[in-house]
């Protein structure tokens, strides 16, 4: 399901990674402010000028959405505007910010983490977290069409019927699929401790990587700067 | 030379039981011998797979005795991946294996945990993707189900392990896809090899297979007379075609088209469904089956072409409402999607018309006695029967069923496919079902419908669907 954000000409994994997280953690920081408006924009035309366009606009508008409705839940608890603007704010930081991470395929990832001689613990984590998002998406879809199948509607007045035909499938699921993948990564070599795996089709950071780092870097400063 | 596998006085059970699964067994598995593990579901076919492998007692728990030697060393103490390279595993429920999004980085993934070189990793991946052919560059998300255990075999026998053992890797290969494999795999045991194989369709595999060997009382025990065996496991359930049937159109496909993403899935399908007709579709891995059936049940809408229906009157709504799904029933080639009740009553009595029925369901479909259990610790072949029980239970008028005998052994799938007929004779109703399978094939169909990359092809009756399963027809 994540297939559709991953750019042409995928970043360095790293890069990619670390770019995310600098975008988060600093557009986290100024959340208060009204700047953190220019400030996503900025990122969004810059990771759409690098080719990750599908993938800034799929989590910006999810996110986009998601922030107005916690917006308005938010405005009318706090009682005041500026709750609404930096709920929003913070839902799409966190989906503009995501876009670079999105758009890289596990493949790359693992592969630059075995490059890095990351240890084995982290490049599973890593490898079965990205694997999971989509997966749990496309259990999500298929038990909801299964409950419908047997009949079975949601409602929010009926959240016993939910738990059950929803929550039960979806966990029952989640443990098999893990049980399952955990064996499959075993029993094809993968280990923990196995610090001789090859690498095939190795990563290589180019220049466009660089200048990708300078400029979310540049952005982030940007930021700091003006508030 | 040493032997490929040796189980010496192996005896397992499983934590929390007493039942011991294998009691003091022993098993040889020499190399260049193309062994079949047969038998009864739930007899401990997998649990001996698992314990060559390492799965058993590394990743799952239990009282483990005896020694597991594999190509002369021995391996006891061994984990997983350290057997892995040793033996090479093909498990069951491919789609759940699958890491990458890629078919070639799904195929070198092992070779990368094994430190091949990056030439032999590439030369490697690209030869069993040919030989099983999937495409390099194929997006593993919209594989099928067949596609996908493909790929899952191609991956393993990317790794070039000299032992491989398979758990059930035809279930959901077409016809020409197992041939394929298992003439592979005959000729890797030619080079050298050892293969040892878990299945169900003995009539399949045994004029591949050098030995067969069957879980009795926790031993492993070689049989004897194979004819025998092959008489015992080749069944072939068909029918009479009943008479003076109603023609009367109950669902109507005309140019039908559906793209989920840049590759059409089915391009302009027309179909008309008779009402209590039983109809079954043919086709290779990949050509649109499974899409058609959820497009038939109104899972999916199409994205052209007209669809109408004669259930239920439904005024221009284009979402099906509860009382289409009602009417028609749909039974998911994975069962555990539609199992969500507490015990194994009530998932049946939850839809059924009568608790009487629903009992009557779970006595036909050989659940009885397991009323009080969680469906979703059965095992899988259970579950399949359950979901089917469920589903019937609510007496639809129409059915879809998506391979519905996988994982099956002869008595359960005898007792399934009478238990289908029956209905279908008290009720009438309607049944679409999509199918390998050549034992039933005949018994659940009236008309076949052969599809080739997402059109349908040709058509014929149940002696046709029988021919092509067999390899007497081509499309």
């Amino acid at each position: 399901m994540l297939e559709k954000f991953h750019a042409k000409r995928p970043l360095f994994p790293l890069v990619g990674f670390l770019c995310s997280a600098l975008a988060l953690i600093v557009g986290m920081l100024y959340s208060k402010s009204l700047m953190i408006f220019p400030y996503i924009a900025v990122l969004a035309v810059l990771f759409a000028a690098f080719g990750l366009w599908r993938a800034v606009l799929g989590a910006a508008v999810m996110m986009g959405l998601f922030g107005v409705l916690t917006g308005v839940l938010s405005c009318l608890t706090a009682g005041s505007f500026d709750s609404f603007f930096e709920t929003l704010g913070r839902c799409l930081l966190l989906g503009v910010a995501a876009a670079p991470m999105l758009s890289i395929p596990a493949a790359q990832m693992t592969r630059c983490l075995r490059q890095m001689k990351c240890p084995g613990a982290i490049t599973l984590g890593i490898l079965v977290t990205i694997r999971f998002i989509p997966v749990l998406l496309s259990e999500v879809r298929q038990i909801s069409e299964a409950m419908k199948t047997r009949g079975v509607r949601t409602a929010w007045y009926r959240p016993g019927t939910v738990y059950r035909a929803f929550f039960i499938p979806l966990t029952m699921r989640v443990i098999n699929i893990s049980d399952s993948l955990s064996l499959s990564l075993e029993t094809r070599g993968f280990a923990i401790e196995n610090k001789e795996a090859a690498v095939f089709r190795p990563v290589r950071f180019r220049l466009r990587d660089a200048l990708f780092a300078v400029g979310t870097a540049a952005a982030s400063v940007g930021l700091a700067v003006m508030v | 030379m040493s032997n490929a596998v040796e189980c010496r006085k192996v005896s397992f059970c499983y934590d929390g039981t007493d039942k011991m699964i294998l009691n003091e067994a022993d098993f040889i598995l020499p190399y260049g011998e193309f062994a079949v593990l047969s038998g009864v579901s739930g007899e401990g076919k997998t649990t001996l797979l698992s314990i060559i492998n390492g799965v058993i007692p590394f990743l799952t728990q239990g009282k483990l005795t005896g020694q597991i030697i594999l190509d002369g060393e021995d391996c006891t103490a061994r984990k997983v991946s350290e057997r892995a390279k040793l033996v090479g595993t093909v498990l069951q429920n491919a789609d759940e294996q699958i890491v990458y999004e890629k078919a070639l980085d799904e195929a070198a993934f092992g070779c990368e945990n094994l430190n091949l070189p990056s030439d032999a990793i590439e030369h490697r991946a690209l030869a069993a993707l040919e030989l099983m052919k999937i495409a390099p560059n194929a997006s593993t998300k919209t594989l099928s189900g067949g596609q996908k255990q493909r790929l899952i075999t191609a991956a393993t026998l990317a790794m070039g392990q000299k032992i491989l053992i398979l758990d059930e890797p035809l279930a959901n290969l077409d016809r020409q896809g197992s041939l394929l494999l298992l003439e592979t795999l005959r000729k890797l045991t030619r080079q050298g090899y050892a293969v040892l194989l878990i299945e169900h369709r003995l009539d399949v595999v045994l004029p591949y297979a050098d030995t067969v060997y069957q879980l009795t009382d926790g031993k492993v025990v070689r049989a004897k007379d194979t004819e025998r065996l092959l008489t015992e496991n080749r069944i072939h359930l068909s029918y009479d075609p009943p008479q003076n049937r109603l023609r009367e159109p109950l669902l109507t496909l005309s140019g039908v088209r559906y793209a989920p993403g840049k590759q059409p899935v089915l391009k302009g399908v027309d179909l008309q469904l008779s009402r209590g007709e039983k109809l079954i579709l043919l086709g290779e891995n990949g050509c649109g089956k499974t899409t058609l059936l959820r497009l038939l049940a109104r899972i999916v809408r199409p994205d052209a072409g007209r669809y109408a229906q004669n259930l239920i009157k439904q005024r221009r709504k284009k979402r099906p409402s509860a009382v289409w799904f009602q009417k028609a029933g749909y039974v998911y080639q994975n069962p555990s999607y539609q199992l969500f009740m507490p015990t194994v009553l009530q998932e049946v009595t939850c839809s059924a018309v009568s608790e009487g029925y629903a009992r009557r369901m779970l006595s036909l479909f050989g659940l009885s006695g397991l009323e009080e259990r969680h469906p979703h610790s059965l095992s899988e072949g259970q579950k399949r029967r359950l979901g089917l029980a469920a589903v019937l239970a609510a007496k639809p008028e129409l059915l879809f069923l998506d391979e519905p005998t996988v994982g099956q052994d002869v008595g359960h799938l005898t007792a399934m496919v009478e238990a289908l007929h029956t209905l279908q004779r008290e009720t009438g109703m309607t049944m679409v079902t999509v199918t390998h399978d050549i034992r039933c094939v005949a018994a659940l169909c009236d008309r076949a419908l052969f599809l080739q990359n997402g059109a349908i092809a040709a058509e014929g009756d149940a002696q046709t669907a029988e021919d092509y399963l067999s390899g007497k027809f081509a499309i």
